[in-house]
């Protein structure tokens, strides 16, 4: 009888264990802004992010509509960038998909109005030009509450599944290889100290659910790929160019590290 | 001449409009308000380019005239009260924005409400 009631009392331990488990540990970017940020991200009426994405909405009406129909119709594709291109040589992610668009013609590429900095400060180019960075606020809105899901192409040959594959683990690698300086790897700070203050920000778990970013230090709209340069600012290593082939590779790991979890739309980050 | 740009203007007026109401109105303007101290990756300066002055009117009087400058954060945000007039319009209100910047570059938006 004792033995039974041992049993039963495992057996309800390892239940309460498994049930707090099975809420995800992971944490939008959102949870660490102060809740001055968070107010202004609440606020429709104050938040910058608006400007975008209503010149994003116009650029989809007037110029994508012809080849993709309603924003809504491609919101699910949203969460699944970066995508390995048909001949697995490029990590494509959504800005890089617009760009092509755009260079195909499909889209002209310059807008008169240039809310952001030249792009020649940012040193990002065409990537981070209004209308891209417009029409990729515009169409993570419309995804907002999809989940992402970032998976080799169902349909993918064996080798094309193995390239992405290579691709994971290059970026994988790049997560936890120490660099810069600093001395620091991705995961020392976003797996080991998430919560901790480094200089007057909070550290956050790195998970992508945010972007495009309005981070308060730009004045301006930003992609993942400019935030991840950011990074290699911080631990002080030469920094690479924008859409270079690792940086594609951290984001696609970063997506897949993320995989499940709800986009957030366009974000207000420090 | 100054050109007119199509940055976007955001206008948001809150509040119950009838004669003598005091309502609360919202603006948010797409500006990179940059100030010429910054640098590119070059070394070389961002060149200056700030909103100088923002002009709001109600109807056809001038509500406020202000002049801005490098202290000005980038797309730039304003709130501020408006007291319509105890007489009824009969042709409605309306607030016009209109902002120039060092660079002749102007911006404008009119928006009904009632």
């Amino acid at each position: 009888m004792k033995a039974l009631w041992q049993i039963l009392g495992v057996w309800l331990g390892l239940s309460v264990l498994c049930a707090t488990s099975w809420a995800d540990p992971r944490t939008s970017g959102h949870v660490y802004l102060s809740p001055q940020l968070q107010a202004l991200q609440d606020d429709p009426q104050r938040n910058p992010v608006a400007l975008w994405q209503e010149r994003g909405q116009g650029l989809w009406q007037a110029q994508c509509t012809s080849c993709h129909g309603a924003m809504d119709s491609v919101k699910r594709s949203v969460a699944s960038f970066p995508r390995l291109s048909a001949d697995g040589k490029s990590l494509v992610n959504l800005e890089d998909q617009i760009l092509r668009c755009q260079q195909r013609g499909a889209i002209p590429a310059s807008t008169p109005a240039q809310t952001t900095a030249p792009s020649s400060a940012t040193g990002a180019g065409a990537l981070e030009s209004d209308s891209i960075l417009s029409l990729s606020a515009a169409l993570h809105q419309a995804a907002k509450g999809e989940r992402i899901q970032v998976a080799p192409s169902s349909t993918a040959s064996p080798e094309h599944a193995a390239q992405w594959q290579a691709r994971l683990s290059s970026g994988e690698r790049l997560y936890q290889t120490r660099i810069g300086h600093m001395n620091l790897a991705c995961m020392h700070c976003h797996d080991g100290k998430v919560g901790a203050q480094m200089r007057a920000d909070t550290i956050s778990q790195a998970h992508p659910t945010g972007f495009p970013i309005y981070r308060m230090a730009w004045q301006t709209l930003g992609s993942l790929d400019r935030r991840l340069r950011a990074c290699y600012s911080g631990v002080q290593t030469p920094i690479p160019s924008a859409g270079s082939a690792d940086l594609r590779d951290l984001e696609l790991f970063l997506k897949v590290r993320a995989n499940g979890m709800v986009l957030d739309g366009p974000s207000i980050r420090r | 001449m100054a050109e007119l740009s199509n940055f976007p203007i955001r206008l948001t007026v809150t509040g119950v409009v009838q004669p003598g109401a005091s309502l609360k109105a919202v603006l948010l303007i797409g500006h990179p308000m940059e100030s010429g101290f910054r640098t590119m990756e070059s070394g070389q300066l961002v060149p200056k380019n700030v909103i100088e002055t923002l002009l709001v009117r109600l109807n056809d009087s001038i509500l406020f005239r202000a002049s801005t400058g490098i202290g000005i954060s980038a797309n730039p945000y304003f709130a501020f009260p408006v007291t319509l007039p105890e007489a009824s319009s009969p042709e409605g209100w309306h607030l016009s924005v209109s902002w120039v910047d060092d660079k002749g570059q102007r911006g404008e938006l009119k928006r009904d409400f009632r």
